[in-house]
């Protein structure tokens, strides 16, 4: 399942796929761009050796890594930028390298995170998704000019969803290590 | 973990934050501007939209050169000023609505004898906008084909040139029509865009386009910046 994850990118150069993917606004922000975070997550996870050890280096506590996946994806949900990457190759080439590096180095970080860093990320990515979703819901006009706007109130649902699903991922981390202290003792 | 090894990860957080933000501040106009609709209407109040000249097929098969700098201007010695919009005959709601107003400027424009404004509402379906489709349209909303021409690019390549120039982004509805961005644009003789108008705001298009040659003929040392900018003063955007 895991290397399926990590070859997903790879669906992404086939032109009919990514057309059809972007041509939904809700295929491309709830689905495309969570999937290629993800991909490069579990890539980097099995990064080991000199490469994992330069990267931390600059990664104390997953500082780096937290920050980068916390404005990377506020920056794709900003209803220009994703206008802009249907329009222009080059903007649509970043979107890619970014999310995907963004993910990587959250995954090389990840055996470094402790709690309360995560919890700091994953209440971060919660808010900003919900937010975002929210606007997206109440808006009154179509914020992007390549979507229709009912696609736009269901991509605002998404976003909800994809918060509602990541909090409740942190909720089980923290009874799992609350479950983990408790056994210690 | 002392200072010494926090230190390379403040350093690089701070060159993540800085890079963020200043692509991100340089996207969005200095955090003013979210919409790729905000964006556009920026570039024409800075005069920095502009389209190249174009040619187009009226609905009666004759060809028409539009934005062409070097054509000779009309009736008058001023150069034209166009009022487009972006159609396709089928459409049952907004077009038809455009089309009504079309109407009402192309008489004010009569009533005035101004030549040097002119309207044309140009075809973003080109494939099925067929020259009979469009004769329907013209003949529908009295079209006079000289004030107001109706008019689609020769090819579907374009019609996506000339809106993709514009930003003007068609998408299909899933009924067979379109939803589309951009609704009355002012456009200057050389293809400068000075002026985008909400649907609604026909008569600012109008009174954009009228003023932007002072009436009645250009002063010769007014320059060229100051016209605009004079014309600009009615084109800020409707909230």
């Amino acid at each position: 399942m895991s290397w399926l994850f990590i070859a997903s990118p790879l669906v992404w150069l086939i032109g009919p796929v990514r057309h059809a993917v972007e041509a939904s606004m809700f295929s491309h922000m709830v689905l495309q761009l969570p999937m290629l975070v993800l991909a490069g997550l579990l890539t980097g996870r099995r990064l080991r050796g000199p490469i994992a050890n330069r990267i931390a280096a600059i990664d104390a506590f997953g500082l780096t890594s937290v920050l980068m996946i916390s404005t990377v994806s506020l920056a794709w949900m900003i209803p220009a930028a994703l206008d802009l990457t249907l329009v222009s190759s080059p903007v649509n080439l970043l979107k890619y390298v970014s999310l995907w590096s963004a993910g990587f180095l959250l995954g090389t970080a990840l055996r470094r995170l402790t709690l309360g860093v995560e919890t700091f990320l994953v209440g971060n990515l919660v808010w900003m998704l919900a937010t975002a979703g929210l606007l997206y819901i109440d808006a009154t006009t179509r914020l992007c000019v390549n979507y229709l706007f009912d696609e736009q109130r269901v991509s605002g649902l998404g976003l909800l969803a994809l918060a509602a699903a990541l909090g409740l991922r942190l909720m089980a981390r923290w009874h799992d290590s609350s479950h983990a202290v408790r056994s210690r003792s | 973990m002392n200072e010494g090894r926090l230190l390379p990860t403040l350093v690089t957080c701070a060159i993540v934050v800085a890079l963020v933000v200043g692509l991100l501040g340089h996207l969005t106009r200095g955090f003013e501007r979210w919409t790729f609709e905000d964006l556009r209407r920026d570039q024409v109040r800075r005069g920095e939209l502009r389209v190249a000249s174009t040619s187009l097929v009226r609905a009666d098969g004759a060809p028409l050169k539009v934005f062409d700098a070097t054509a000779p201007g009309g009736s008058t010695s001023r150069p034209t000023v166009y009022v487009v919009d972006f159609i396709y005959t089928r459409c049952a709601s907004i077009c038809q609505t455009l089309g009504a107003e079309f109407y009402r400027m192309q008489e004010e424009l009569r009533r005035e004898g101004r030549g040097d404004v002119r309207l044309i509402s140009i075809s973003i379906d080109p494939l099925r906008d067929t020259m009979p489709a469009l004769q329907r349209y013209a003949a529908l909303h009295r079209a006079d084909g000289e004030r107001w021409t109706i008019a689609t690019p020769p090819s579907f390549d374009a019609s996506r040139q000339l809106t993709g120039r514009l930003g003007v982004i068609a998408v299909p509805d899933g009924l067979g029509g379109f939803v589309h961005n951009g609704a009355i644009h002012v456009i200057a003789s050389d293809g400068v865009v000075i002026g985008i108008h909400d649907y609604d705001q026909w008569e600012s298009a109008l009174r954009q386009a009228r003023c932007h040659w002072p009436s009645p003929l250009p002063l010769p040392q007014a320059g060229e910046g100051e016209r605009r900018a004079q014309a600009e003063d009615g084109a800020g955007r409707p909230q």
